[in-house]
């Protein structure tokens, strides 16, 4: 009987994906998997046969291709048990190729298919599968005189399988000269797997009776089979806070900001190399340790024991707050994570340990450590999430030049930040100091002179307005007011 | 059941060929004979076994095959003959050793199914 309209969603057995699939497969439709060799095509089938067989489902492997036990052996490596699941294993064996003759005399289309045909009739017959798994269907083409025959046979054959009250996962290997159009038009829906030079993604780009997350999603296969990490869609997620203030513990800074950061904003820390970003980012942190709050820093840049090293060196201790839990400190090495990977890394610390401040140190690392394109619009989805989570952003932002003509960003992304905080060398009377100021505060006013910027080994010093300066965006100011000025 | 009469022979030096025209014939209701070799047929034809009907490809033979048609037809058995290709000078050769029909590879089997039938009805 076919399965009926409601609401039932069959896991596909990937968590990832079925959260694409707004739940999962629907029951009784056939969904075809489409993808080049070593996509993950099979692996996917595994593991929608697994989660049925794991609810006590019957499940049926279909193999035209693989041998059943080169398919339990890679399963196993792969940690997945197939326990419970049946196999129609309908590959060639080798006596194919030592003992059969070959023929011309009809067809193959004619002599291959009603043996075949038959035994997957009986298969069906006798388990009586609601999974049918198919790898990979495009070998039936081989099987029929022509298209026509083809799809005649292919629409016959899932309806038979449906009619049975299956949901089947069917495979196709296509290329250039072999389009597979027609499966595509046949299915309910389309999964497609992908491999490039950013990695490995996985595209939902059909599915008949429910909506689901458009556009690629990044993907990996690996000990635990596969993994998919959805795209992340930052008006799906958010909770009532309130943008509370909060302080850097520096009383001088606070002024500044007109008394702290906001919850639920984002801000950028903008300078030069060695200025000091990262360390005005810890003195946030260590305040929000001392609130009880716990925060993430990913660095994506420089190595953990730099950090640990220099915080201890300007009583910032970022090592006494990882001790107390109150800070997690992790690298993100190069190319370790495609955005949706990082996304999902970032969210499990919000979304489970509570992280209320989360640090990315820093942008041009994210660009350049994350592998995939378009990394601008995704940081910006990934920003977006964390406001709306409350959670406090801290984006450290390197400006190429020391001195000279100021700029908030080398990267065009300051539409992105709520705050920019910008520290700068400044040369006053032949020497080399350090400011700080405010350029932009989106939900409150701010200080609008500069102050002076010293990170000692008591820690970080803010100094009093430089009022009587100008010029000092050149980064080589003068007095006003003063002796000998002009 | 068929009865001697009714076998048909099928020649041709392919045994693949051979066993899935046979078993072919047989789900049509009819028994066999194969003649797997020229020497074979010949003796098949020295033998005077009764024969319904002959399916004879010819892919693989000598000229020799054709003397042996010209025989079969002198007999008065109905004569299938199976081309490799499509092939006009095959098909003039053919009809010119006795063949009512010429057939080229792959055959259909529903096509061939309808011929069996038509060449038997036609001899009853």
């Amino acid at each position: 009987m076919k399965a009926s309209a409601s609401d039932e969603r069959l896991s596909t057995g990937v968590s990832g994906l079925d959260e694409i699939l707004h739940g999962g497969l629907l029951p009784g439709r056939a969904y075809l998997i489409r993808g080049g060799p070593g996509t993950g095509k099979t692996t996917l089938g595994l593991h929608f046969l697994i989660a049925g067989a794991q609810r006590g489902e019957k499940a049926l492997f279909i193999t035209l291709e693989e041998e059943q036990e080169d398919l339990l052996t890679d399963g196993a490596r792969s940690g997945m048990n197939l326990e419970g699941v049946d196999f129609l294993d309908l590959s060639p064996g080798s006596d194919y190729f030592a003992e059969v003759q070959t023929y011309d005399i009809f067809a193959p289309a004619e002599v291959e298919r009603e043996p075949l045909t038959n035994r997957i009739i009986a298969a069906v017959e006798q388990i009586q599968p609601t999974r049918v798994f198919l790898d990979p269907l495009t070998q039936f083409r081989y099987l029929s005189t022509d298209t026509f025959q083809f799809r005649k046979q292919v629409l016959s054959f899932l309806r038979f399988l449906t009619e049975r009250g299956c949901t089947i996962l069917f495979t196709s290997e296509h290329s250039a000269t072999t389009p597979d159009d027609d499966l595509q038009f046949m299915a309910d829906g389309i999964i497609e797997l992908n491999f490039d030079e950013y990695g490995r993604n996985l595209t939902v780009v059909k599915f008949r009776g429910s909506d689901f997350m458009g556009r690629s999603h990044a993907m990996k296969l690996g000990g635990a089979g596969m993994s998919v990490y959805p795209r992340l869609i930052p008006q799906n997620y958010g909770v009532t806070f309130h943008a509370d203030l909060i302080s850097s513990g520096l009383p001088e800074l606070d002024k500044l900001l007109n008394g702290g950061l906001e919850r639920g904003t984002v801000s950028f820390f903008s300078g030069p190399t060695g200025v000091g970003k990262t360390s005005l980012g810890l003195q946030f942190i260590r305040e929000a340790a001392r609130r009880g709050e716990y925060s993430v820093l990913f660095s994506l840049e420089e190595e953990i024991d730099i950090i640990l090293g220099r915080s201890n060196a300007i009583q910032l201790d970022a090592a006494a707050m990882l001790d107390k839990g109150a800070l997690l400190l992790e690298k993100i090495e190069p190319l370790q994570y495609t955005p949706d990977e990082f996304a999902r890394r970032v969210r499990h610390e919000v979304e489970h340990n509570q992280a209320r401040i989360v640090m990315i140190d820093s942008v041009s690392g994210y660009r350049l450590s994350m592998r995939g394109h378009d990394l601008v619009s995704q940081l910006h989805a990934l920003i977006k999430y964390l406001q709306n989570m409350g959670v406090a952003v801290l984006l450290t932002v390197e400006t190429a030049q020391l001195t000279g003509d100021f700029r908030v960003t080398d990267h065009e992304i300051s539409y992105l930040a709520d705050n920019i905080i910008f520290l700068r060398y400044l040369e006053i009377n032949g020497e080399m100091r350090k400011a700080i100021g405010v350029l932009k505060k989106r939900l409150s006013n701010f200080e609008k002179t500069l102050r002076e910027f010293e990170i000692t080994g008591e820690g970080i010093r803010i100094g009093q307005p430089l009022s009587n300066l100008r010029g000092i965006l050149t980064g080589a100011p003068t007095w006003i007011n003063r002796e000998g000025a002009p | 059941m068929s009865d001697a009469a009714d076998k048909l022979l099928i020649v041709g030096c392919n045994p693949k060929n051979q066993e899935l025209l046979a078993a072919f014939i047989a789900r049509l209701g009819y028994a066999s004979v194969r003649a797997d070799t020229l020497t074979e047929l010949a003796q098949i034809l020295d033998n005077e076994e009764p024969l319904r009907f002959a399916l004879v490809d010819i892919s693989g033979f000598n000229q020799e095959i054709w003397y042996l048609c010209a025989r079969l037809h002198a007999r008065d058995i109905p004569l299938l003959v199976i081309s490799p290709r499509q092939s006009a000078a095959v098909r003039k050769l053919g009809y010119e050793h006795g063949a009512q029909t010429v057939m080229e590879k792959p055959l259909a089997m529903r096509e061939l199914a309808d011929a069996i039938h038509g060449f038997i009805q036609a001899d009853q």
